[in-house]
């Protein structure tokens, strides 16, 4: 027995579909994984965001709630803690850009999106002059519940 | 337009008040631009080729000297005074946070308003509300 009888005899050809298919599929997910590569490294990067949107998903899921949520307080419990030092060292009224460069020459880290926290959270808020504060009494309610 | 269809966009109350055909020319100037945090938007002292107007995030707008003021309402313009006058940017707009906006060429909407007095008068009017509003809202300093 030869040739192609053979191969049919020792299911050659079940075994080439076979082979062929597995090959293919590891190909398509293979591709697959690289083509969304870029979605998961952006999650990586931004994983403090993703955290912070799935917490406020968790809370905020079966409630129905339309309504814009303000930024998890407990979240930015740390920075809010830096930057009350920092801002205690530079003293107020202060400039937000100087802030900000001066948050960054000290290796805090995305220095813009915890300012952005600081202000929704009414952390740090604006004069009528174009310069902000520090809102002592927001933070000193902060820091209150931290102590319990 | 990318991702943006021209009717979202016409929803936006700074392009509310045009007519069908101001929006007709308006339209081919926009662009769904997307930023991300700490990324500067607009320098001071720059010539103004682009105005923004705010569709998602938190922007600061920010002067040499140190003032500023944020915003992060829907519809917010940043750089208006580029709709208007060649003259260079008088502030600087740094993203707090990733975001979108929507860029409008300013060179080509300036020379639209040049041959078309109405518009400048339509969105004028809109972005002196904006403005405002930006200021009603306790937002300290000023910026153009």
């Amino acid at each position: 027995m030869t040739g192609l009888e053979a191969i049919q005899h020792y299911n050659g050809f079940a075994m080439a579909g076979v082979g062929i298919t597995i090959v293919f599929t590891a190909l398509v997910a293979l591709s697959l994984i690289i083509s969304q590569l870029h979605k998961v490294l952006l999650a990586w990067e931004n994983r403090a965001a993703w955290a912070d949107a799935m917490r406020r998903w968790k809370r905020g899921n079966g409630r129905g709630t339309t309504e814009k949520e303000l930024p998890d307080i407990e979240a930015i419990r740390e920075p809010a803690r830096q930057f009350h030092l920092l801002i205690e060292f530079t003293g107020e009224p202060f400039s937000l850009p100087v802030l900000i460069k001066r948050a960054e020459s000290r290796g805090l880290a995305r220095v813009h999106f915890t300012v952005s926290r600081l202000i929704e959270c009414h952390l740090i808020v604006p004069d009528e002059d174009g310069y902000f504060r520090w809102n002592h009494e927001v933070y000193n309610r902060f820091s209150g519940r931290r102590k319990k | 337009m990318e991702d943006m269809d021209g009717q979202a966009a016409g929803q936006l109350k700074v392009f509310a008040d045009l007519l069908p055909e101001q929006w007709e020319l308006v339209v081919p100037l926009l662009t769904r631009i997307r930023v991300i945090e700490g990324e500067m938007l607009i320098r001071q002292g720059n010539r103004p080729d682009c105005l923004f107007v705010v569709l998602k995030g938190h922007f600061m707008i920010h002067r040499n000297e140190g003032r500023c003021i944020t915003v992060n309402k829907k519809g917010s313009v940043l750089g208006w005074f580029s709709a208007f006058s060649p003259d260079r940017y008088t502030a600087n707009v740094t993203a707090l946070t990733d975001g979108w906006v929507l860029s409008v060429d300013a060179g080509t909407l300036r020379d639209q308003i040049a041959a078309d007095p109405r518009l400048e008068e339509t969105l004028l009017k809109r972005i002196r509300e904006n403005i405002s509003e930006r200021h009603s809202m306790g937002a300290g300093g000023a910026a153009k």
